[in-house]
């Protein structure tokens, strides 16, 4: 959609890797993405897929554990994050870089009142005279609907509910304006309910603030319903990085495919048994020959065994697959449309 | 003497239903009488004269070795002075010493397990042998050699006393620091951008600091009675008036016929223990630490 819009971060072939006794460990191994200015780009994939430890080496809070080490490149508004000092990777953060996480009841000091901590979020970003600041703390905790917000600064976190933590969470990452903001599945410990008008306000504020935002979540659902563009990650890959509409009416990896017929149909009959995908997400540490993906793929041929894949584009889809296509999963009987890559 | 213990319990249980009768448990029937017995120490302490009218300093050898009772509350040491008296004087020597050198330790103790637990690697190695190597010694031991080395003053006896109990506090908070820096909230400072130092002393720190403060209070106890101990042993300050360990010594030679200047002193400081300790419990509990 918006392909004139410039590039805010471009992740190409990102690695990481953990050291365990002396082996390195493949977390993420070709995480290649990229996200427009004003865009927002889905992130999904099953537990342990890599799509965190993606998320966070973007923040550069991966490289902070000793144990880490990193590779690729990504490049943030035109620098390249990797190359930069510590020093200016912190200046970053909190500025033109903002995070929410997944558990907005532990991300909150519990020593600390709401007012204190965004106040000190605040003050990385500007400096104003005191009431200013109240002001402006007051106005980012309207934004994100909470009207009582004087009441809110002065508590403290355990007494908010996971919803209000989580807004206060995002009005902390709103109020340093950022150019990018990183949701580590923001929405997956709240209710029904809140997931949808936190989700909302993501959304509203990225058309507000024309901010670009990498949403990583395991919820198809969510992705079908904001994502400009979905990447889909397994084993450490990307496997595939579609429009929605590609992704969902024409998903070309059988890895796609498979989370999709997973979701219960809303209408018409139900299943008397939901489908699944056999098998697990593969240990990094011992990870399938070939394609990582094919001791679980339907679709799995000789060739998959063997070698892996590369990430390739085809009318506007980048996919990982020897064989990529319309197929229904079950079917013996293989429907290709799309030409094969490679 | 299974007889005697049946007969004591029976006692205890007895007490205890009594108490629980008027609607105090033993636990804050404890609490409130430390809680009194550190008032009395404390006021001593600040002001001895409220307690003590007559001077510790005068001797009066005609009153010499008077027994406890009609004249002296406590009796009287060799050189005439009241028991009772000297024990108020020796308050203030006592708390001192215990605060200071718990504050020293604590301080010391803490800011050398925050470094440890927090930069890891090879820095945590370091202070961690230098923390193994005090330990080898049990505290006493350490304080009297420290003692001994310095030379007998208030400020040394504070410093040989705050080293001895520094390795406890080093490793409570380089627990409590690998424990707190693995917090969501820990990472999400440091996503907000926070300097490293403004992440450990802000949002570190004071969620670690709990169980420092619940082991300085049992620290303030035990480190009167490494000093009581010190001065006992002739490492104490010099002064005129003889803090709770040189009163013990200075009754130890009439031990046979004058018990009351020893044992005083040794109750005095067994109460103090005992008290600082329940009242480490009661904030132990109040703070809810493990």
């Amino acid at each position: 959609m918006t392909t004139t819009a410039r590039t805010m971060l471009a992740l190409t072939g990102l690695r990481v890797d953990v050291d365990r006794h002396g082996t390195a460990i493949p977390l993420v191994r070709d995480a290649t993405l990229q996200v427009r200015a004003g865009e927002i780009v889905c992130l999904v994939g099953e537990s342990g897929s890599g799509k965190s430890v993606t998320a966070r080496t973007i923040m550069g809070l991966t490289q902070l554990n000793p144990r880490m080490s990193v590779g690729g490149s990504a490049v943030f508004d035109g620098d390249e994050l990797f190359d930069l000092s510590a020093e200016r990777m912190r200046r970053l953060r909190g500025r033109e870089l903002a995070m929410v996480f997944q558990e907005p009841l532990s991300s909150l000091d519990p020593v600390w009142n709401i007012d204190s901590q965004l106040r000190e979020g605040l003050r990385r970003r500007e400096r104003v005279s005191q009431k200013a600041e109240t002001g402006r703390l007051l106005e980012a905790l309207a934004e994100v609907g909470i009207h009582d917000g004087s009441r809110v600064l002065r508590s403290y976190p355990h007494q908010l509910s996971g919803g209000m933590c989580q807004r206060v969470m995002i009005a902390m990452a709103l109020l340093a304006r950022p150019k990018l903001l990183i949701a580590d599945e923001p929405t997956t410990a709240l209710d029904v309910t809140i997931q949808a008008q936190i989700l909302e306000l993501i959304d509203k504020l990225r058309r507000d603030e024309d901010m670009s935002v990498l949403l990583v979540t395991h919820d198809m659902g969510v992705a079908a319903d904001l994502a400009d563009r979905v990447v889909v990650m397994y084993a450490g890959r990307v496997v595939e990085d579609a429009s929605p509409r590609d992704a969902f009416a024409r998903s070309a990896h059988p890895y796609t495919r498979g989370l999709l017929a997973c979701i219960p149909p809303m209408i018409g009959e139900r299943p008397e048994q939901l489908p699944a995908i056999p098998g697990t997400v593969p240990d990094p540490s011992n990870l399938p020959t070939g394609c990582s993906y094919h001791p679980r793929c339907p679709r799995a041929s000789e060739r998959c065994t063997v070698e892996d894949p590369p990430l390739t584009n085809v009318a506007g889809t980048a996919v990982a697959c020897w064989r990529p296509g319309d197929v229904v999963i079950g079917e013996d009987e293989l429907v290709t449309v799309r030409g094969q890559a490679s | 003497m299974a007889a005697v213990d049946a007969a004591a319990f029976t006692e205890v249980r007895g007490l205890r239903r009594q108490l629980r009768r008027t609607g105090v448990s033993v636990n804050s029937a404890l609490l409130y009488a430390s809680l009194a017995w550190m008032a009395i120490v404390a006021l001593a302490a600040l002001i001895p004269g409220v307690l003590a009218t007559d001077d510790p300093t005068v001797l009066d050898p005609a009153r010499a070795l008077q027994p406890p009772g009609a004249g002296t509350l406590l009796g009287t040491e060799q050189y005439g002075r009241s028991v009772a008296t000297l024990l108020v004087h020796g308050a203030r020597s006592a708390m001192v010493i215990g605060l200071l050198a718990t504050t020293f330790g604590m301080l010391v103790g803490s800011v050398l397990g925050l470094i440890a637990g927090y930069l890891g690697g090879w820095v945590d190695m370091v202070i961690g042998r230098f923390i193994d190597m005090l330990m080898c010694f049990p505290g006493v031991l350490l304080a009297l050699i420290i003692a001994a080395a310095l030379g007998s003053t208030t400020t040394n006896l504070i410093l040989a006393v705050g080293i001895a109990t520094v390795p406890g506090f080093a490793r409570v908070m380089r627990g409590q620091v690998l424990t707190v820096r693995g917090h969501l909230y820990v990472e999400a400072a440091r996503s907000n951008g926070f300097s490293p130092a403004r992440t450990v002393f802000r949002h570190i720190l004071p969620n670690a600091l709990a169980p420092s403060v619940v082991m300085a209070t049992v620290s303030i106890g035990v480190a009167i009675v490494v000093a009581a101990s010190l001065s006992f042993l002739g490492l104490g300050p010099r002064t005129e008036v003889p803090d709770w360990g040189q009163l013990l010594s200075l009754g130890q030679p009439y031990l046979a016929n004058s018990w009351w200047i020893s044992t005083f002193p040794g109750i005095t400081l067994t109460l103090t223990v005992i008290a600082v300790s329940l009242l480490g419990d009661w904030l132990r509990d109040r703070l809810d630490v493990e």
